[in-house]
Order: structure tokens, then C-alpha cells, then sequence
């Protein structure tokens, strides 16, 4: 259909302003997670279009290039968009369970339903466009839906958190737009397929190069810019956390991908510094985490290690790297979100987050079960899908001769699993030392709160068993940006 | 006229930047806002300054005459100073609420994590 690559969109601009207008909490539950289930089927639809005939241009209002806007996707973009789409409904069905209807008022159900749907048109955009300051647009639409999610709890943890984020990404939003005027000045185009067959570029283009750069590091919260990260996540809710945590930094590392994966046109060894800061990132994220006493801090300072992974993928500057980032990337997505889901239902169940406070949880065996699923594949774990993401990552460090970044990744790898065994000990071996009692759950509760975790947990683990069902689509990903490229430097 | 220019770019950025790293919440909402009056500043010098002529064109032609205004830019920077607006309306409530919440004017006492 000619509108494929908008629909995504258009369904979750027309679902969030229905659930904006509805009444009753019961029907508005059931109409987010069919418009999610309606996204998923549409991304579903267009990724099996991209994937069969090849990349799809399409331009905004059918005003030709270069005049007019142009949406280019091509199988990453349909990759992310198809992975967000899945991680956005996992997030209703267990946002089902961690509100039930009677907990939280309709206002603040409102809430988190429209605004992530917002949140999504921002999300979809920035995948699919191919137009510079079209991108800026998307990011600000994702920006300030990002901050009404932050700040819908009123209590002053929250709001302090939201005005920290706020500021800290408005400014990387400001170097941005200036890294945009300065790339208008030199080539005279902002579409990114033209930019990157111009011949002759103007010098000061290493000037806007650099500040994209900055303004694209700031998004996927690599070292020196992740400070906003660990300060802003851990007040949020469960669901919207594990919405952040798996789509917001992975916007950031998609714009690295596409626009300095392959070297930005007139500034190619700017993609060499990504070994260092990548590196820098992942053992600073984690010793963030090793002194953290709560779930959440420290799930999220493991965003950030694991976004330095790859990011030292993608500064090796080859077409393994760029492979073992995009494979990197999907095994995160899934495996973040489970994490935080089961970070929630411990919150849900036993009503704290800090270590100290929870114990007693191996009385649940499913969900113990689960989360070493997950923390196991965090860390790198064989038969998991972490191991073969890690795998691939510390091969193109070593064929690029790194050997340095690839020990450091794989000291990295420990450090995580000491984490990871850190919230295993507390949250469910030892013996509760405070007596806080634990909440009964209804069985609908569990169902909708265990089933998307379930889901997942299964996901990781046929990535691991089966990872050359997942490689290619990554390989033809990889293929296509160096096509359009026309080679890397 | 495009030295004039340059300088108040330059020093709107300069300027806040500054009211950025000072610890009243209003001073970084100002900062926010310097800031992005400045990048939207620059967009337009950016684009081309030339004096006498417009980005319209003109009686009898049918595109735009060589020597007149790029009109992108004029877009790009209408387009960014209204999502800063609304971003700056947005970061207001929010300071003003951390602030009170917090009962606290200064960012740096907010607390909260990290």
C-alpha cells in the first residue's frame, strides 16, 4: 500500500488522541493495547515489504527530493520498528497487571496510555526518516512526550528527575539544530541519501559532524553524556521505565548507526573516537551499577554499560562491527525490558525496590527462573542471546586489532554478572530482614505481568539456541548501509 | 552587519551557557532558553544573509531568482523556535513544581538520584 511507511505513525497518533477522548478505564486498557497490537501488525506488514523488495522511498506529501521530505526504510529501520512495536505492547499488557483497575485513577491511566502512543510517532519517525531536520522534529516530538511520562507523578523525587533530564537533553537537542544549520551551509542538502553522494563539501561539514555527533552521543547516553541516565530513570514506573530503558537510548545508537556507522561524509575517523568513548562507557556504566543498592539504579547504570558495547562496535568502523551493533541492539531491547518487568513485578509484589527490603523471592521459582534467564543473557551466558552478541562484538574488536577495547569488554562481562548475581542474592536467596508483607496478586494480575516477561525470557533464549535465524537480517541490514554509502573508509 | 551578528550569537550562547551551571531553577530555564535563541539565531545567519530582497518570488518569474533569500532556512528556524517555545513552557511548570516539591529553589539541594 502506498501509505506503508506512515501507518505506524498515523495509527498511533489516531490511537492516543481515542484514548485521549474515552471515559472508562476498562475500555481505554483494552483500546491501548489494540492499537498497540494494530502498530505491531503494520510494522509487521512493512517490515515484510522491506525485507522482500527492498527499500522503500517515500516522500512526505509528494513533494520530489530535494525539495520535500523524504522517508527512507530500509531493513534497519524496520528492525527497530518492528522490535519497538513488540516492546511497546509487552509494556500495556504488563502495565494491565501493575495498575489494575482500581489502583490508579483514570487521569494518570490517561496518562501513561496517550502519552506513550505520542512518545511511539516520535519513536517510528526517527526510525523511518531520511531527512535531517525531519529527525530533529521526530526527537523533540520523543523528547517532550518522554518528559510528561517523567513527570505524571507528582512527588518531588520525580519532578527534580524530570527537570534534570529535561535540561541536560534540551541542550544536546540545541548542538543538534546548530550542527544542522552548519551542515545546510556546506553541502546545501539536509536529505541524508544526497549528503552522502555529494562530492565536494565545504571544511567547516567536520564542525557539523562533530556536533551531530555530540548531539547523537547525548541521546544514547554515552560517556561523557550519561549522567542524565541513572539520574532520571529510577523514578519512574515500572512500565514506562521499561519502555525508556528499551527504546530511548536505541533511537540514539540507531542515529549513530545510520549517520556515522559508515562515516559521515567529510569527517570519516570520527567514527574511530567511538572505540575509546564505547570502551570508557562500558566500564564506567558498570561500576555505576556495582555500587548501587536498588534495582532500578542499578539496571539502569547497565543501560549504559551496555550501550558502550555497542558503541565500540561501531567504532571499529567495519562491516562485522556494524553486524554485531544491529544483532547487539535487538538482543538488548528484549532483554532490558524483561529485566525491568521483573525489577516491576518484585516492586508490585513486595512493594520495595531497595536490595536491603526484598528477599523471600525464592518462593517464586518461575520468576527466579526467569530473571536468571535474563540476567545470565545481560551478561553474556551461553546458550543465551547475550553470548553471541557479546561473541560477535569481541570478534570485530579483534580482527580490527583493538585487543585492548576487547579485554576491557570482557572484564565488563564480569563486573555485570557480579551485578546481575548482587540482585539474584538479595532480591531472591536470602531471607527477608525486615518484615514487610507481600502482596497478594490476583491471578489476572500475575497472568498479565508474568506473560510478557514469559514471552521474552523465550525470545532471549531462541536467540541464543537459534542466533542464524536472527544473523541475517542483520547481515542484509548491514549491506544496505554500505550500499547506500557506496563503501566504508 | 554579519560581524554584529556573529557576536550576539555567540554571546547569547556564551551567556547561556553560564546561567546554565548556576543553581537556581529559574536561572537554568533562562539558560535553556538563551541557549536555544541562539542555535535559532544561528540557523538563520547560517542560511544566507543578504540585505534589499526576499524570499518571494517575484512578479513574472517562475522560480526563484538567483540573487534572492534561501527560504529553507526561514522554515527550519520557524519550525525550531516553536518547539522551543513549547519546551520552555513545558521545563517552566516543571521547575516551578520540582521547586516547590522540593521546597527548595536551588538544583543542586533538589537531591533526588546520583
Amino acid at each position: 500500500m502506498i501509505l506503508a511507511p506512515v501507518l505506524p505513525l498515523l495509527i498511533s497518533m489516531a490511537f492516543g488522541v481515542l484514548c485521549f477522548c474515552v471515559r472508562d478505564s476498562k475500555f481505554l486498557r483494552s483500546l491501548s493495547n489494540l492499537g498497540a497490537l494494530a502498530v505491531v501488525a503494520a510494522q509487521a506488514w512493512l517490515a515484510l515489504q522491506v525485507f522482500t523488495s527492498g527499500p522503500i522511498d517515500f516522500a512526505l506529501g509528494n513533494w520530489k527530493l530535494p525539495f520535500g521530505i523524504g522517508f527512507f526504510v530500509d531493513p534497519l529501520a524496520v528492525i527497530m520498528g518492528l522490535i519497538s512495536s513488540l516492546m511497546v505492547l509487552a509494556a500495556f499488557v504488563f502495565s494491565l497487571g501493575f495498575w489494575p483497575k482500581a489502583s490508579a485513577s483514570l487521569k494518570s491511566q490517561k496518562g501513561f496510555y496517550v502519552l506513550t502512543h505520542f512518545l511511539m510517532i516520535g519513536v517510528y519517525g526517527s526510525f523511518f526518516t531520511g531527512d535531517l531536520f525531519n529527525l530533529y522534529v521526530w526527537f523533540e516530538v520523543l523528547l517532550i512526550s518522554s518528559f510528561a511520562l517523567l513527570g505524571l507523578d507528582p512527588s518531588g523525587r520525580s519532578q527534580s528527575a524530570t527537570l534534570k533530564y529535561a535540561v541536560l537533553n534540551l541542550v544536546g537537542s540545541a548542538f543538534f539544530l546548530l550542527g544542522l544549520g552548519l551542515v545546510y551551509n556546506s553541502s546545501g542538502t539536509l536529505n541524508w541519501q544526497d549528503l552522502q553522494s555529494l562530492e565536494s563539501l565545504s571544511p567547516q561539514i567536520t564542525w557539523a559532524a562533530f556536533l551531530l555527533f555530540f548531539a547523537f552521543l547525548m541521546k544514547s547516553a554515552v560517556f561523557p553524556l550519561y549522567s542524565w541516565l541513572p539520574t532520571s530513570y529510577p523514578s519512574l514506573a515500572a512500565p514506562s521505565l521499561a519502555l525508556f530503558a528499551g527504546l530511548l537510548t536505541k533511537v540514539g545508537v540507531y542515529t549513530l548507526i545510520r549517520f556515522f556507522g559508515t562515516g559521515f561524509p567529510g569527517a570519516e575517523s570520527m567514527t574511530f573516537s567511538m572505540l575509546a568513548l564505547g570502551g570508557l562507557t562500558m566500564i564506567l556504566g558498570v561500576w555505576g551499577a556495582a555500587i548501587q543498592k536498588n534495582t532500578k539504579s542499578i539496571l539502569s547504570f547497565h543501560i549504559v554499560s551496555q550501550i558502550g558495547y555497542m558503541i565500540v562496535a561501531l567504532g571499529t568502523g567495519t562491516a562485522l562491527g556494524l553486524t554485531a551493533c544491529i544483532f547487539y541492539l535487538i538482543h538488548h531491547m528484549v532483554v532490558k525490558t524483561n529485566l525491568f518487568f521483573i525489577a516491576g513485578y518484585l516492586e508490585k509484589k513486595y512493594g520495595h525496590t531497595d536490595l536491603e527490603y526484598l528477599g523471600e523471592g525464592r518462593h517464586h521459582l518461575l520468576l527466579g527462573f526467569l530473571f536468571a534467564i535474563s540476567a545470565l543473557s545481560l551478561a553474556g551466558y551461553p546458550p543465551l542471546s547475550g553470548f553471541w552478541a557479546k561473541l560477535i562484538v569481541l570478534e570485530s574488536l579483534v580482527a580490527h586489532q583493538a585487543y585492548f577495547w576487547a579485554g576491557l569488554s570482557l572484564f565488563v562481562g564480569t563486573l555485570t554478572f557480579y551485578s546481575m548475581s548482587k540482585i539474584w542474592f538479595e532480591a531472591f536467596q536470602k531471607k527477608k530482614t525486615h518484615s514487610i508483607p507481600s502482596q497478594t496478586l490476583t491471578g489476572f494480575q500475575s497472568f498479565t505481568m508474568l506473560g510478557p516477561i514469559v514471552l521474552l525470557s523465550v525470545w532471549t533464549l531462541a536467540m541464543g539456541l537459534f542466533p542464524s535465524a536472527f544473523l541475517p537480517y542483520a547481515e542484509e541490514a548491514v549491506r544496505i548501509l554500505i550500499d547506500q554509502a557506496g563503501g566504508l573508509p | 552587519m554579519s560581524l554584529i551578528i556573529s557576536a550576539t550569537i555567540a554571546w547569547l550562547f556564551g551567556f547561556g551557557i553560564y546561567l546554565l551551571l548556576k543553581p537556581s531553577f529559574l536561572n537554568l530555564v533562562l539558560g535553556v532558553a538563551l541557549l536555544g535563541h541562539s542555535v535559532n539565531m544561528s540557523l538563520f545567519y547560517l542560511g544566507g544573509l543578504k540585505t534589499g530582497t526576499t524570499a518571494i518570488i517575484p512578479e513574472g518569474s517562475e522560480v526563484l531568482l538567483p540573487t534572492q533569500l534561501d527560504p529553507l532556512p526561514q522554515a527550519l528556524v520557524l519550525t525550531a523556535i516553536v518547539i522551543g517555545f513549547g519546551m520552555q513552557a513545558f521545563l517552566l511548570v516543571v521547575a516551578a513544581k520540582a521547586s516547590k516539591s522540593n521546597n527548595t529553589a536551588s538544583v543542586e539541594k533538589m537531591g533526588g538520584d546520583l
